[in-house]
């Protein structure tokens, strides 16, 4: 459920008010970019400007005045617009074998809605980019047919690829400024003159580009190129984008930020965007996908909507990594129902039958006093159709 | 200044900052007026009289020097032009966009090699700016009638070649035009050369700079009439007048001569026949009979006059009208147009198929040349451009359907490369038809019946310029409409 705008503005006062800045300051950019509204731009770029300068020294009231003042005008500066919830991408039993026969996609069916994020997961080399391709247009299935439907509807295959974007694992080299080429990619968005300069800036405040305006490729890190990436890809206001292992490359903390950027971009309420992404960071991936493909050679071994796959009672699989041994995780859990057992040397992945509950194997391993270094609960997540 | 000018670019119409057209015509329009201001400062008129003709002018360094600014200006344009595509970027384009950008390719690349052109404009400038068209018309009809009274050769003088004989002899085809007084073996010549008057002034009917579509020029038969009339009437000072004139001239170009206008008026009226007594020499030096390097005594160097006259003849517009060297600019446009159609294979489709088309062209043009080369017959080579265009056309299109990409973008950007040429081959098997069926007629009216029994071949010969021009412009505008178009389709095609 995508909350009111409102109910957004609340948040946004509401991360600031908690000390919850970083946050606080890109839920605020969004929240100005969803009124399409210029002046509003202005406002948040004289704010971005002083949070820049002055957030570090900045008296705790002084922030939160400003950011109520400016949270005011988003307010009244916000209408709210409809948005149309029918599925933009429709692809039905494409399948796909590559002529040297190396590797086929087996049927499969896709159908991705405004602010809907699809997280397409699997090891390497089982079909992800392909799939992503095929949805991109660039591959034609040999089975099925894939149907767009854009805000603007597109009758050339060409004007259809400009509301779909992909984004390739390795971003091509750009040149120039970082600043030059994204408005000159606002330009073609229909933004000119003084309007191109307040959108372009308010993107590349958005996704953390301001020092780096006047960067070039070389200049900067793969974090940032994958930023630069989005933040154009954002400008040319796509109805679909398709990111291909976005994450690849990026630590930790980029990773986090640009997944919470692409959930909080898809749930605009003016400019939902409809995402597919793939990545082999199941647990990122899955916090902020609402579907989840997992391709295994070419098949999709498991397609389910987040929420339904959560409301069914699954039986428990646990991910653990523990210095004992097979033996003794074998003799402390038998008891509970414990199936299966997976190792790869350092991770056990671990099967117990249905009605054996978390807090049983809380209990069990705390009475066997086995050292546990990590616990995960991996009963509903792609995961564990991975070997250990 | 130059940020601003970007920045206002960039903001509002991309494809010119893209271009970099605003700056790169700058550059150009820079290097035009330094060429030019090069080419007006590199003539004076003492060095009319070394130039056979403006290309002459800066000679072989100019294209050397000009090639380089043209290498040096598209490749730095390139280094700019070349950083963004909005076309590969699937960015919204405008329904004119790409054609535009073509065009801009095409002025960019025109503008850019054609820098030496604004040298002999430069040079063209300036020589007219010393001898305009009144005083060349003035200038040619005053050198063609004094040289009557400046015997340079017999032959000239003969009665035979007297413009009453010429007259007579014009209704004969077969007769000759100038007959030569030194054949006596010729009855009629032998006749000739009996009579008292056989070498006259009076008999002078000559034209010793041609001027062909110039309106102003004196014909050689006023030139006869005049000096008849000077000669008959005794007007000494008339004809010392002329020769008066006719040194001032020589001393602007600075033509060597060594002559008196007393003696020259002298020799016209020394012999009641008016006869010729001395020939002038047209070289200032002759060698003896020990091969010493003499001096004549009198003289007048003929050949620097007709040179420094050529010189700005060519120089001049033609019959008032602006002069455009259309051989020339025939030459240029082809080539302009070739190399953005090359720019434009890799701006619309992948570098992969840009390389191998490339390397591919230059194979099967070897393939080509070896096998006209083994026929013996000039035919073979059009015949097989001809051929080649149409087929990567249809493979080009037909492969598309089936999605191989890069074997179908590869066919169509060969088809592009011989497009422009397509109709030259087809007009020089009909011209090379048309000149093999020529050499089967013979006799006085053959071109008449020639052209009679073959009109459309007849036709193309006589317009060949003007349809090379014309199939330069479709040339333009079918790039400018189908490469585009074929380009874009080809980028909606998927792989495989």
């Amino acid at each position: 459920m995508i909350p009111t705008f409102s109910q957004r503005l609340a948040e946004v006062s509401g991360y600031f008010a908690n000390g919850d800045h970083h946050l606080g300051y890109r839920r605020l950019l969004d929240a100005a970019i969803e009124t399409s509204n210029f002046t509003i731009y202005e406002h948040t770029l004289e704010f971005c400007n002083w949070y820049d300068e002055a957030s570090n020294g900045a008296e705790k009231a002084q922030l939160t005045e400003k950011v109520n003042e400016l949270l005011s005008k988003i307010g009244n500066g916000y209408t709210d617009r409809q948005v149309s919830h029918e599925a933009r991408l429709s692809a039905e039993n494409i399948s796909k074998r590559y002529a040297s026969g190396n590797f086929s996609l087996s049927s499969m069916t896709v159908k991705l809605h405004p602010s809907q994020i699809i997280g397409l997961v699997g090891e390497n080399g089982n079909g992800k980019t392909t799939l992503l391709r095929i949805l991109y247009g660039e591959l034609k299935p040999d089975t099925g047919s894939i149907s767009y439907r854009f805000t603007m509807p597109q009758a050339s295959p060409y004007g259809k690829k400009s509301f779909i974007a992909f984004v390739p694992q390795r971003p091509s080299a750009w040149y120039g400024s970082l600043m030059e080429n994204l408005q000159f990619a606002s330009t073609y968005t229909g933004f000119k003159g003084r309007e191109n300069h307040l959108w372009t800036e308010m993107i590349i405040a958005r996704m953390g580009l301001r020092p780096y305006r006047d960067y070039t490729w070389g200049r900067i890190s793969s974090g940032y190129k994958m930023r630069f990436e989005l933040a154009r890809t954002i400008i040319t206001k796509p109805e679909v984008i398709l990111l291909d292992e976005p994450l690849a490359n990026l630590d930790m903390l980029a990773q986090q930020i640009i997944l919470e950027d692409l959930k909080f971009l898809a749930q605009s309420r003016s400019m939902p965007l409809s995402i597919i992404l793939s990545s082999q960071q199941l647990y990122e991936v899955e916090k902020v996908s609402d579907e989840v493909i997992f391709l295994q050679k070419g098949v999709a071994r498991y397609q389910a909507i987040k929420q339904q796959e959560e409301d069914i009672p699954a039986r428990l699989v646990l991910e653990m990594e523990t210095p004992a041994s097979r033996g003794q995780l074998q003799a402390a859990l038998e008891a509970y129902g414990l199936e299966k057992i997976s190792f790869n040397g350092g991770i056990y992945i671990l099967y117990f039958g249905t009605g054996t509950s978390l807090s049983s194997i809380f209990g069990a391993l705390g009475s066997s006093d086995l050292p546990v270094k990590y616990l995960r609960n991996i009963s509903v997540s792609s995961r564990r159709f991975f070997d250990a | 200044m130059v940020r601003k000018i970007n920045q206002y670019l960039l903001t509002h119409y991309p494809l010119l900052w893209n271009t970099r057209i605003v700056w790169v015509m700058a550059i150009n329009l820079l290097i035009h007026l330094l060429f030019f201001v090069s080419g007006f400062g590199s003539v004076s008129v003492d060095k009319f009289k070394d130039y056979n003709d403006v290309w002459e002018v800066g000679g072989g360094k100019l294209f050397t020097f000009s090639i380089l600014c043209s290498l040096l200006v598209i490749i730095v344009w390139l280094i700019f032009y070349l950083r963004n595509n909005a076309f590969k970027s699937f960015y919204r384009l405008s329904r004119w966009y790409l054609v535009k950008e073509f065009l801009i390719i095409l002025l960019v690349m025109f503008t850019s090699i054609t820098y030496y052109s604004s040298f002999h404009y430069g040079v063209r400038t300036k020589a007219r700016s010393i001898t305009g068209q009144a005083a060349y018309i003035e200038e040619v009809n005053t050198i063609n009638s004094a040289l009557a009274y400046i015997p340079l050769s017999n032959d000239t003088y003969f009665v035979l070649n007297s413009c009453e004989e010429k007259k007579t002899r014009a209704n004969n085809p077969l007769a000759q035009e100038f007959i030569s007084s030194n054949t006596p073996y010729d009855s009629l010549v032998a006749r000739s050369l009996k009579r008292p008057d056989a070498f006259s002034y009076r008999h002078y009917c000559n034209l010793f700079q041609e001027s062909y579509g110039r309106s102003g020029i004196i014909t050689e038969e006023e030139v006869s009439r005049i000096n008849n009339r000077w000669i008959l009437t005794g007007k000494r000072d008339s004809i010392r007048l002329l020769l008066q004139s006719f040194f001032r001239i020589c001393e602007k170009y600075s033509i060597p001569y060594e002559l008196s206008i007393d003696s020259l008026t002298g020799f016209v009226f020394a012999d009641p026949y008016h006869g010729i007594s001395t020939i002038i020499p047209n070289d200032e030096y002759y060698h003896d009979r020990y091969s010493m390097r003499v001096r004549n005594t009198r003289f007048l160097e003929t050949y620097p006059l007709k040179t420094a006259l050529s010189f700005i003849e060519e120089c001049l517009p033609d019959d008032g009208s602006f002069v455009i060297d259309t051989e020339a600019f025939l030459v240029v446009g082809y080539t302009a147009l070739s190399l953005s159609i090359l720019l434009l294979a890799y701006r619309r489709f992948s570098r992969k198929v840009f390389l191998i088309s490339i390397v591919g062209t230059i194979v099967w043009a070897i393939l080509i040349g070896l096998m006209s080369a083994g026929s013996g017959s000039s035919d073979t080579f059009s015949v097989l451009c001809i051929l080649l265009c149409l087929v990567f056309l249809v493979i080009g299109i037909s492969v598309g359907s089936y999605s191989a990409k890069t074997t179908s973008g590869i066919m169509l950007n060969w088809h592009f490369y011989l497009a422009p040429y397509l109709l030259l081959f087809v007009l020089m098997l009909i011209n090379s038809s048309y000149d093999r069926k020529a050499s089967l007629y013979s006799g006085p009216d053959w071109q008449e019946r020639f052209a009679a029994a073959y009109p459309f071949g007849h036709w193309v010969s006589e317009n060949m310029e003007m349809l090379i021009f014309l199939n330069l412009l479709f040339a333009v505008l079918y790039t400018a409409f189908l490469m585009n178009r074929f380009g874009k389709k080809w980028q909606e095609m998927p792989e495989e």
